[in-house]
């Protein structure tokens, strides 16, 4: 996952996660093609990092600082050949409550009724009435074919 | 008349029965009523996309399809909610990332409001496996697959957990739930919906 790769024959950047809460860190992935010397990024989410060589990629943590303002921030890749690539970096600034929102008014739980409540209970009385309906239908036909009999 | 008598009684009897014990399955949960709403056209997005707000969540297993509006925080620091009037409304917290994205969405919705059910009242019911849309304003729809069902003391959500993993496209749903214990608590738990993009 992370940013969608900026590919320019070999030369790109990435940054994972492509968000991420101010004060935590990311990793930097990229590539300079066949240079043997790494690149450098820079950003204004973290200031300038030198890549290391590390799995056949060029890589990087950075922390983001607490205090960066959340919005998008260009992450550029400058290689020693003078290539470069662009990726995006969006910081959030997300406060954490540890007290959950009011997401209640109270009415399940003064007996407003069960959470199936509307359906099954128009089910149980419809089907209930059919069930009488169907019963006095029958009482009538009795006492029809018995008034016949007689 | 007479002829059809004996089978209309019959028929009627039964499909009676049969009716009351699918609205009985219904109360008591062991019968759900399959889902009608339409199958929402989605088409699953292949990686991390780019911020874009949500406009609609719809989740089939539980009949939900409502609107999502931006929230922020509460005047007493809880992120804020829909206002009750607005029963079938959710609400985005604006502060975190939006869904689709890289770190956890956060949606809350009501369990009820002060004369009936809310768009969240069966919530707690949503099962690991099952999937909930996101439409965002960029009209792409993110299919988010439930991990997991939890209830916490609405005083002490695990912060870590909710707020602060975005190692991935994650999704929160957070309602009411547990003892209704009135005051600026109401209920005395929250639940909260674990979900993720499966790639």
């Amino acid at each position: 996952m992370g940013a969608a790769p900026a590919h320019a024959v070999d030369v790109f950047v990435e940054v994972n996660p492509n968000t991420i809460q101010a004060g935590y860190a990311v990793v930097i992935r990229a590539s300079c093609g066949d240079s043997v010397n790494p690149g450098t990024v820079k950003s204004d989410a973290f200031g300038e990092v030198t890549l290391v060589h590390q799995y056949g990629f060029l890589t990087a943590t950075v922390t983001v600082p607490t205090n960066t303002r959340p919005r998008g921030y260009t992450v550029k890749l400058t290689c020693p050949t003078g290539s470069s690539a662009t990726t995006t970096l969006w910081v959030v600034g997300m406060p954490a409550p540890t007290r959950g929102p009011h997401t209640g008014g109270g009415w399940l739980a003064v007996g407003g009724g069960s959470d199936r409540g509307l359906g099954g209970m128009t089910l149980v009385g419809g089907g209930l009435a059919v069930v009488g309906v169907g019963a006095g239908l029958g009482l009538l036909l009795r006492r029809r074919r018995a008034g016949a009999a007689r | 008349m007479r002829r059809l008598g004996t089978p209309l009684v019959a028929s009627l009897v039964l499909t009676g029965l049969f009716l009351a014990g699918l609205g009985l399955g219904q109360l008591t949960g062991t019968i759900p009523l399959p889902y009608l709403g339409d199958r929402a056209s989605a088409r699953p997005t292949e990686a991390t996309l780019k911020p874009s707000w949500p406009v609609r969540i719809s989740i089939p297993a539980i009949g939900v399809r409502a609107p999502v509006r931006p929230v922020g925080l509460a005047d007493d620091g809880t992120v804020a909610t829909p206002p009750l009037s607005r029963r079938n409304e959710t609400g985005w917290y604006d502060r975190g990332p939006t869904p689709g994205q890289d770190g956890p969405a956060i949606i809350v919705g009501h369990l009820d409001t002060k004369d009936g059910p809310a768009v969240f009242h069966r919530l707690a019911s949503l099962r690991p496996g099952q999937v909930v849309q996101v439409t965002r304003r960029d009209h792409k729809v993110v299919v988010f697959t439930v991990d997991s069902v939890e209830t916490f003391d609405k005083a002490r959500l695990p912060v870590e957990r909710i707020y602060r993993d975005f190692s991935r496209p994650g999704l929160r749903l957070i309602t009411c739930g547990g003892r209704w214990v009135g005051g600026e608590t109401g209920y005395a738990d929250n639940v909260v919906i674990f979900a993720s993009v499966k790639l």
